[in-house]
């Protein structure tokens, strides 16, 4: 059993269109901007924030300005990449987990779920606005070490909107796991997010979602993920599973093939030769 | 170097296919920007493909011009097919050590072919043994790349001519050389590779006749294990060496509108553009703690090329692992460890000697 130290790298086919690579560099902070203006319009209750040294100043006035409070957590080591949990800081070096709500109330609940142990991830969910079945599927799984249930999500059919395995690298439109890759549910609040996020770039909006109709597979092996696409492949730290886990979405293959023929080409050469002939994307049904 | 993405030739085993043939518009100041660039950081260079002759010639020389004036000396690597004497004049003239990937005679290495004729490979081994000896008479340096599988290693009798031929090329002043194992890329290619224990039993029969003419030193992969067991670790294979197969250490390939990518084993992936920032040495960390665990010859060989990894998974350890062990065991009896293991190299850096052998080998890739 192995624990790597989160890290990400995207590593783009060569010949991609400019617009992909300028997306996924901004789709962490639009999504992150849908997320806490979701709550100043009061779409749901509570946001989760990480608050840095540098820049703490200006989100504290910033929070003010938006009538919310922001009650702190926990200290945790920052990082480069993307993480599943918090690290202990060390070397003085420090962010500050926290939460904004409109409702001190809320945010003070926040905090208390989140203290409690076992904590309370029901209350957290309901908090932060995720659907139910939703959140029964997270504490289904995450509290027993599945910290990343990408591939115990119920996969029958694929819905775009609630694809959550390019999230490591930025491109995602739900902050949550979806209990199913077409619930209903979560399409709903997916549908508000992606109009926040419309509002804040249009085409930046389109060009995510795009990509989350990407054929792609999710691969975790040895606490190691990685994500093939016809764009680009990213790899970043997952966690220990006593097998290689592969998931297969299917994604949107004659839209791929169309626009990107050469790159989808190596994205199936690519596939057949780390997967295997017999995978789903290489025998639709 | 790579000016042109395709090859006239169709090897049967070539990781390279899924690239070839890439239409990419030839610049060749963006190609020598980023040559003086990457130089600047102490790197070897030579040009590789696809086929680099196979570029209009008014190309190859101002490669091999823009190298030589770097460096003093220059490097292709090539299937030695379409080699003229205008060619020849350009490698006297830019003090060209040349690279020729071939697998033995004639008889052997007939699994570097034209794409539609399958019998072609007596044919075109013919004509680059012939190649290389006309180097040879024009006193040009020259260095084989030769993929050992079953067609030429599969029995007794095929390495026995194998060992031959290689006594022709030293009789003829080939300088060195590598053996490199065909990777079956495609299950279909299954038939033509050796099995791990037939690699180490090929390698150990060719070590041990090296040895005795006292050539070992010459050919990769065993200069490289006689390097690692020395500490010599700039000295050594990148393959025994903790690569990053996302940000490959010890090759640089420039393509030919000057972006830069993976090393040319990546191409089975397709062609990847060359991420910002240093080697990880995630796999490294992985594999001594999983598959390479308690392993005695770790601090030597750390895993063994991702590009020959099981189940074709970067993130397991070289399916070659038996046939690497077995040549360190055999050849740790005549050159027993004088070094420490080095637990986690960090990387090859360029102007490291990634297949120890630039100087008169000329391949990066």
């Amino acid at each position: 059993m192995i624990e790597v130290e989160p890290f990400s790298r995207v590593i783009w086919r060569w010949g991609v269109p400019p617009k992909y690579k300028i997306a996924l560099e901004a789709s962490h902070r639009a999504m992150s901007w849908a997320e806490y203006e979701s709550v100043v319009r009061g779409y749901r209750p509570c946001d989760v924030v990480h608050l840095y040294p540098e820049t703490w100043d200006r989100e504290l006035k910033r929070f003010a300005e938006d009538g919310l409070y922001f009650v702190p957590i926990q200290r945790a080591k920052p990082v480069s990449g993307f993480a599943h949990r918090f690290y202990e800081p060390t070397g003085g070096r420090f962010m500050v987990y926290g939460v904004v709500s409109p409702s001190l109330s809320d945010a003070m609940r926040f905090v208390r779920a989140h203290e409690g142990r076992p904590c309370d991830h029901e209350t957290i969910g309901i908090l932060l606005g995720y659907p139910e079945c939703c959140i029964r599927f997270f504490v289904e799984n995450f509290p027993k070490g599945i910290l990343d249930p990408v591939w115990r999500v119920e996969h029958e059919g694929e819905d775009p909107m609630l694809n959550v395995m390019l999230r490591y690298f930025g491109p995602r439109i739900i902050p949550f796991f979806p209990c199913s890759y077409t619930c209903r549910q979560a399409r709903r609040v997916a549908e508000k997010f992606y109009g926040l996020l419309r509002e804040y770039d249009e085409d930046l909006a389109e060009t995510i979602l795009e990509m989350l109709s990407m054929p792609m597979v999710w691969s975790m092996y040895k606490s190691v993920i990685q994500v093939t696409t016809p764009l680009f492949t990213g790899i970043c730290n997952g966690y220990w599973e006593p097998q290689r886990i592969n998931v297969y979405w299917r994604g949107d293959p004659e839209r791929w093939a169309k626009k990107l023929p050469l790159q989808y080409k190596w994205f199936l050469s690519e596939i057949r030769f780390q997967f295997g002939d017999n995978i789903p994307l290489l025998n639709p049904p | 170097m790579m000016p042109y993405m395709d090859c006239p030739l169709r090897c049967e085993y070539c990781f390279e296919k899924p690239v070839l043939g890439t239409r990419i518009e030839a610049n060749l100041d963006a190609m020598t920007t980023v040559l003086n660039r990457i130089y600047a950081r102490g790197s070897q260079v030579s040009l590789h493909g696809g086929e680099p002759l196979a570029a209009p010639i008014e190309h190859v020389e101002a490669l091999l011009q823009a190298t030589y004036r770097l460096m003093g000396r220059s490097a292709v690597q090539t299937n030695g097919l379409l080699i003229t004497d205008r060619h020849i004049r350009l490698f006297k003239r830019y003090y060209t050590h040349v690279g020729i990937s071939i697998d033995g005679p004639p008889e052997l290495s007939v699994l570097r072919r034209f794409g539609d004729r399958p019998e072609s490979g007596r044919e075109v081994a013919k004509k680059v043994n012939e190649n290389i000896a006309k180097l040879r008479e024009n006193g040009i340096s020259v260095g084989i790349l030769c993929v050992l599988g079953r067609h030429n290693a599969g029995d007794e009798e095929k390495l026995g001519k194998l060992f031959e031929w290689v006594e022709w090329l030293r009789s003829i002043g080939v300088s060195s050389g590598r053996f490199l194992i065909l990777k079956a890329c495609e299950s279909r290619l299954e038939k033509y590779a050796l099995s791990p224990k037939e690699v180490g039993e090929a390698w150990i029969y060719l070590y041990r006749r090296l040895k005795r003419i006292a050539w070992e030193y010459a050919w990769s992969p065993f200069r490289d294990v006689i390097n690692a067991l020395r500490g010599r670790t700039n000295q050594v294979v990148c393959w025994l060496g903790c690569c990053d197969p996302w940000l490959t250490g010890a090759c640089y390939p420039i393509f030919p509108d000057g972006t830069t990518g993976l090393c040319d084993r990546s191409f089975i992936r397709g062609l990847y553009l060359r991420p910002e920032g240093r080697p990880l040495e995630i796999r490294a960390k992985i594999l001594k703690e999983t598959d390479c665990k308690g392993c005695k010859w770790w601090g030597y060989c750390h895993g063994g090329c991702p590009y020959d990894a099981e189940d074709n998974d970067w993130r397991n350890k070289s399916s070659l692992c038996p046939a690497i062990k077995m040549l360190f065991e055999e050849i740790s009896q005549h050159h027993p460890p004088t070094s420490k293991p080095v637990e986690v190299r960090p990387g090859y850096q360029h102007g490291d000697s990634p297949h120890g052998d630039w100087s008169d080998h000329g391949d990066s890739g």
